[in-house]
């Protein structure tokens, strides 16, 4: 016995057995509740949604279930294996080269025969599998039975019955999946007609031995793809074995055509005939129709005459009550962190004998970054909120349908209505609300386009503009600008679809989800997943920007204004703008740089370089506490003013501006700088310059760097030829 | 009753009383009689459940788009050149 005591390594106690990982793949149609079940069984929060396509990529949770930690992968929803979409892939790659220990195949039990298509080509895989007849309340509600030992009779698999959201169902689920991997009980594949069995069986005897036959995959199913001519399975092999076998084994195939004609026909019948006998064999219909609250309310909602304006009515309250609500919650945000925080960072760091231009960085940089990216938040949430609420319901698929119609004469896809719109408000929610959109290349178009919708922050730049120079028709101007920025999206939206991303829209085929009444758990899981990673992500980048910018302005650090890296650039650079009006002289240009951070920055700097002497408030000295106090009285007049916004009117409200009873120093200023053409030629510009920062963060986040150049490339030089364009016209008609 | 719609016709009568889909009205019954198109679309409206021999209702049948039915299933679907439904009436619509 050693007489020392021993160091905390040896007398730390040994770790239980190691828990058994095992991997279990959560398959299924889309919108039949996988992402549901799964949070019901992890308690995770995957992102849900009453809305088809909600997963494209794979997501993953993990639990612990007794002496086994399981990996539950969130496979994206799919009809079939067939490897034509995205989600196809997806999934049958997953299957294939990763081999999950079990697949828990979802279904909707309402729409059991559906759902069978994809069964049958699971079992074909031939992995160990459990059926979840998911969303089973709704089936029994409906009037509907089943008879489950005949499904697993025919199935060869366990099939359990389970509600996601109440997890009614997920404990006998969670055991019967330990039981079969355990057991490596494998289910029934099914049998096709006597000529297609014999060629499978002589195309696996062919391969059994060929060197990209391996034990992960199934023989049968290889067999069955290279008689189908897979053109995936075939480029795969290909590109993995440099095999081609695109024209392999043409006796067997031209016997085997003969005889059924085109063969994956054959199969794709002899499935869907297989699909029907069961569900006709097992589903037991009600003895009564029950009147489906569904295709009631579809009468109205989808209707020729009352649909679409249904459907407007609902986005301007989407619209509405988000920024009604989120905007006295934005600007308590910015006075906490601009006014209080940064007020009193400074107090103490001043106190701490900190040198001044670092806290002028602090200030400004960090704390005024930190408050840029959480003032976003509130509007994220709200919209994110009724955005669930509509997808949750099953509305936005209907949505997508009702606008498919118009939005297809421009290129785009019905689904690109909504971020479109939410762009209006604030571009950088409307780039996520582009998920909503599965096909990359409609996303991308969409996201492009999106920036020409005038963002509410640029709403400033015009308002001052229109009422120094156009105060007669300063709400027409304004609409005209709207206009401009709407053709130039379209105009774009047609040309991108006709040149860099050439292609056909997409067949707009959709499945209509029923309606259903969401639950609080799941808007909120949504909301925050959705907020979070705004936050993470495009976060850093604004952050970094802020910093960037700061120097710019401030650097060398007490240099008068027209001294600074800023001043001295937009000096260097302000020829490059004669063309547009506006680059004699050097500050308008200066204030297009901090206007790339956050339009609303544009009339602030303005303000700066121009060197307009701001009336002094008078500073009040107040203690910290009675600031802290002054903080929480703000938020509940925040919190009041958004519920009066709501409560009071849900009527759009008149566009006034309010009228300068006098002209102010900036204005005089702004006289000083601009002509009215060179005015309305720098609005433009800024109406079609990429909005923010922000922006640039959350497209970086979606689509990565690349397309952001192209994005930038894009938007600037558009903005700039549309000025152009603009003053040189003007100028012809005389407005010059 | 057949939809007076200004679609055009395609003419591949494949048997009598079998006409595209989007000829049917709102609210018929049809029997799906074959899907004729791009391959892969009409793979894909199958394993939804939009297959040959299968009863549909038409929920709704507007110019450029449709909205049918079959099962508890909806699908809507822009009516395009790509795929078209071949289907006879079962019942008539509104």
């Amino acid at each position: 016995m050693p007489s020392h005591p021993l160091p905390p390594f040896f007398t730390a106690p040994l770790p239980g057995p190691a828990l058994k990982e095992l991997v279990i793949a959560f398959a299924g149609n889309p919108n039949v509740g996988k992402t549901a079940l799964i949070n019901a069984l992890s308690g995770s929060r995957l992102k849900v949604g009453n809305w088809p396509g909600v997963t494209v990529e794979k997501k993953e949770a993990t639990m612990r279930y007794g002496d086994y930690q399981l990996r539950l992968i969130d496979l994206p929803g799919t009809y079939s294996l067939s490897p034509y979409t995205l989600e196809e892939r997806v999934c049958r790659d997953f299957l294939l080269l990763e081999k999950p220990d079990l697949v828990i195949n979802v279904v909707d039990t309402s729409n059991l025969e559906k759902s069978l298509y994809l069964t049958f080509q699971l079992l074909e895989m031939d992995v160990p599998m459990v059926m979840a007849l998911n969303m089973w309340d709704e089936f029994v509600d409906q009037g509907y039975s089943l008879d489950q030992a005949a499904l697993t009779g025919a199935l060869g698999i366990p099939v359990v019955p389970t509600v996601g959201p109440t997890k009614w169902g997920t404990e006998a689920l969670l055991t019967q999946a330990i039981v079969v991997i355990e057991s490596q009980t494998k289910g029934l594949p099914l049998s096709f007609s006597g000529p297609i069995e014999a060629a499978i069986q002589q195309m696996s005897d062919k391969i059994a031995t060929e060197p990209y036959v391996s034990e992960s995959v199934s023989l049968r199913w290889l067999a069955l793809k290279l008689l189908e001519k897979d053109p995936y399975t075939l480029s795969k092999i290909n590109e993995i074995y440099s095999v081609d076998l695109s024209n392999a084994f043409p006796a067997l195939w031209q016997a085997l055509q003969g005889s059924v004609g085109d063969i994956e026909r054959a199969l794709s019948q002899s499935r869907t005939q297989a699909v029907s006998a069961l569900a006709e064999k097992c589903v037991v219909l009600p003895a009564k129709p029950v009147r489906d609250l569904t295709d009631r309310l579809d009468r109205i909602l989808l209707n020729e005459w009352t649909g679409l304006p249904v459907f407007l009515g609902i986005l301007y309250l989407v619209f509405k009550l988000t920024f009604d609500i989120s905007t006295p919650l934005v600007d308590f945000i910015d006075g906490f962190f601009n006014g209080f925080l940064a007020k009193w960072a400074e107090l103490f760091l001043t106190g701490l004998s900190i040198p001044a231009f670092l806290i002028s960085l602090l200030k400004e940089g960090v704390i005024g970054g930190a408050g840029l990216v959480l003032s976003f938040v509130p509007i994220l949430i709200f919209l994110y909120l009724f955005l669930a609420l509509l997808e949750e319901s099953g509305y936005m698929a209907r949505a997508a349908f009702l606008m498919d119609r118009f939005m297809f004469r421009f290129g785009l896809h019905g689904k690109a209505f909504v971020p479109l719109l939410v762009g209006f408000g604030c571009n950088v929610p409307a780039v996520y609300a582009s998920r909503a959109l599965e096909n990359e290349t409609d996303r991308k178009i969409t996201v492009a386009v999106l920036s020409f919708m005038s963002c509410g922050a640029k709403l400033p730049i015009y308002a001052l503009f229109t009422s120094v120079f156009f105060v007669e028709h300063q709400a027409l101007l304004i609409l005209l600008l709207y206009l401009i920025g709407i053709s130039v999206a379209i105009f774009w939206a047609v040309v991108l679809r006709k040149t860099r991303f050439k292609s056909d829209i997409p067949a707009f085929v959709m499945e209509l989800p029923p309606y259903r009444f969401p639950t609080i758990k799941m808007l909120w899981g949504s909301i925050w997943v959705k907020t979070q990673a705004f936050i993470k992500q495009a976060g850093t980048v604004i952050a970094v920007a802020m910093i960037l910018l700061w120097s710019l302005v401030n650097l060398p650090y007490g240099a008068p204004t027209d001294q600074t890296v800023l001043a001295r650039s937009a000096q260097a650079i302000a020829p490059l703008f004669l063309p547009l009006g506006f680059g004699e002289r050097w500050e308008p240009v200066a204030a297009i740089l901090p206007g790339f951070m956050a339009k609303e920055m544009v009339v602030g700097t303005l303000g700066v370089v121009l060197s307009v002497q701001q009336p002094d408030a008078g500073a009040v000295k107040t203690t910290f506490t009675q600031d802290l106090g002054a903080q929480g009285q703000a938020f509940l007049d925040a919190g009041k003013t958004a519920f009066v916004n709501v409560s009071g009117n849900l009527l759009p409200t008149p566009f006034v501006l309010a009228p300068d009873s006098k002209e102010s120093p900036l204005s005089r200023a702004i006289r000083d700088t601009f002509t009215p053409l060179s005015a309305f030629s720098y609005m433009v510009f800024n109406l079609l310059l990429l909005s923010c920062i922000s922006v640039v963060g959350a497209v970086t986040h979606e689509f990565g760097r690349s397309y952001l150049g192209f994005i930038l490339f894009l938007t600037c030089g558009t903005a700039y030829t549309a000025a152009a364009l603009a003053y040189h016209l003007g100028r012809l008609l005389g407005f010059g | 009753m057949l939809a007076a719609r200004s679609i055009p016709y395609q003419p591949v009568l494949i048997k009598e009383g079998i006409h595209p889909i989007q000829l049917f009205a709102a609210g018929s019954q049809v029997r799906l009689h074959a899907l004729k198109g791009e391959r892969e679309l009409c793979k894909r409206l199958e394993s939804m459940g939009i297959q040959s021999g299968k009863t549909i209702t038409v929920l709704r049948n507007q110019t450029h788009s449709i909205l049918l039915k079959t099962g508890n299933t909806r699908i809507a679907f822009r009516l395009c050149n790509a795929v078209i439904l071949y289907a006879e009436q079962i019942a008539s619509g509104y």
